[in-house]
């Protein structure tokens, strides 16, 4: 017996990149949020946890508001942000290792992989993002945004970092593989100094001077001025997160084209 | 045909930079079944890499017009995910657009019951390969590459490969690298001997054999 094959079109070089980056991304979900049950309620949960805690702290004290803002919105503003960063961080620096047995297939490059991967985190931060958007709209919470299109803008910029950073992240882990370690060393005090749980505008101005040279402090800062309105402090740069970003996207880009056949090779 | 132009490749070890193939240009042809001779590590399995154009040369060009399969029974799975999934993902990157149907026809060939819905990761090692030969005869390629067919499940189940290789020799060629001399000479006519970064090209498979066992003892 035999099995007869089936005929595939011809296709456009564009057409084989989009049929591979869907062919990732649906297996991304399927090993992401298939084996593990509670996968999606998981995404909901970890950033509830901060939102808990830090409204907690500040309730403690009789705070329920930040500079106009309530407390568990404010959390909400900086710590989806700051996941979306770190997760496409993490994500892209363990995208070749873990897809490594795909690059048998010649459709299938380190690009696809990371690029899947972006999608489906910056999914997971528009699902997440709505879902609480819903639940404070159930608590009567004020939830317009103050400027979406800045909003959505700021998020873009946010995107560009971070995927910037993760290519950098991703060839610098093919050229020395001890960096796995290193990266996520240093990027855990970055949690602290980002502005997940406090604002340019509730900072003394010294604390400014000094934080603002965080550009993911600086982009959360902008996110937040865009959607709730706040004010943000004086020395405070949008145009250097931008530029900051832009030539992190570049520099991960050079980075990339310079090592991913280093990547396949095994 | 596939063309090498000035291809080169090499590794660095410890005790210096290692040659796959050293400025090799050399026409392979499509329209033979070609077996690859060489020594343990001489990089027959880097030539089937960069035929297939999963690796890449250090300098010089491979062109061929051909299309080209992954290299049969290798990685074409991913452990954690079902042979179904796994079938609907190697579909989706080749363009097939009726998933369903091919679905049906690897499960029919490989032939594994429910196992199919199960995760990859929990076959044997006579089901995983089962499996993935099923799944890349379900392909229509001008080039199959082979690394090594290792005996695949029981005496039946390997009676079935052989026929649907034998099927496929119809439409497409195969270009192998084995250590098993009787299979190349079963399944290839035209022999490649790969030694030192150089390829010497055999037109007929068991003068290339001949060639290789001279070298070799």
């Amino acid at each position: 017996m035999s099995i007869e094959a089936l005929k595939t079109r011809p296709r456009y070089a564009s057409e084989v990149f989009r049929d591979v980056v869907i062919a990732l991304f649906l297996r991304e979900i399927k090993t992401r949020f298939g084996n593990f049950r509670l996968g999606f309620i998981w995404a909901l949960i970890e950033p509830l946890t901060h939102i808990v805690v830090f409204t907690a702290l500040w309730g403690i004290r009789g705070h329920w508001l930040v500079h106009g803002v309530y407390a568990p919105f404010f959390i909400l503003t900086g710590i989806l942000p700051f996941n979306l960063f770190a997760n496409i961080t993490n994500r892209s620096m363990t995208a070749v290792a873990a897809n490594r047995g795909l690059f048998n297939f010649q459709q299938v490059r380190p690009i696809h992989t990371l690029l899947a991967r972006w999608m489906l985190e910056f999914y997971v931060f528009i699902v997440v993002f709505n879902c609480f958007l819903a639940i404070a709209w159930w608590f009567e919470l004020p939830i317009v945004p103050e400027n979406l299109l800045e909003f959505l803008l700021a998020l873009a910029v946010l995107m560009l970092f971070s995927v910037g950073f993760g290519l950098l992240a991703c060839s610098l882990i093919t050229l020395y593989p001890e960096t796995e370690k290193v990266i996520p060393l240093l990027l855990r005090p970055l949690y602290f100094v980002s502005g997940v749980f406090f604002a340019s505008i509730t900072l003394p101005s010294t604390a400014v001077s000094l934080l603002s040279w965080n550009p993911i402090f600086c982009l959360i800062d902008w996110m937040r001025h865009a959607y709730l309105g706040l004010p943000m402090a004086d020395g405070m740069s949008i145009s250097y997160a931008v530029k900051f970003a832009l030539i992190l996207f570049l520099c991960g880009l050079w980075s990339y084209s310079r090592n991913w056949v280093r990547m396949v090779a095994s | 045909m596939i063309q090498l132009h000035k291809v080169t490749k090499s590794y660095a070890t410890k005790k210096g930079r290692k040659y796959a193939l050293r400025d090799v240009s050399f026409e392979i042809p499509t329209k033979a079944n070609v077996g690859v001779l060489g020594a343990n590590g001489a990089g027959k399995s880097t030539l089937l890499r960069l035929i297939g154009k999963i690796d890449y040369p250090d300098s010089g060009a491979i062109i061929s017009t051909a299309s080209i399969s992954w290299p049969v029974g290798m990685g074409a799975y991913q452990g954690s995910m079902t042979a179904r999934e796994n079938c609907r993902f190697v579909g989706r990157i080749h363009g097939i657009a009726n998933l369903k149907e091919l679905e049906r026809r690897v499960a029919a060939f490989a032939d594994i019951g429910d196992y199919f819905d199960m995760p990859v990761g929990t076959y044997s090692s006579g089901m995983r390969s089962r499996f993935s030969f099923a799944l890349s005869m379900a392909f229509d390629f001008d080039v199959y590459l082979i690394d090594e067919i290792t005996a695949v499940g029981d005496r039946r189940f390997r009676q079935k490969c052989s026929a649907a290789l034998d099927s496929k020799k119809k439409t497409s060629s195969i270009f192998m690298v084995s250590h098993n001399l009787s299979d190349l000479e079963k399944h290839c006519e035209v022999g490649l001997l790969l030694n030192q970064g150089k390829l010497s090209y055999f037109d007929d498979i068991k003068t290339a054999i001949a060639t290789y066992k001279k070298l070799v003892s």
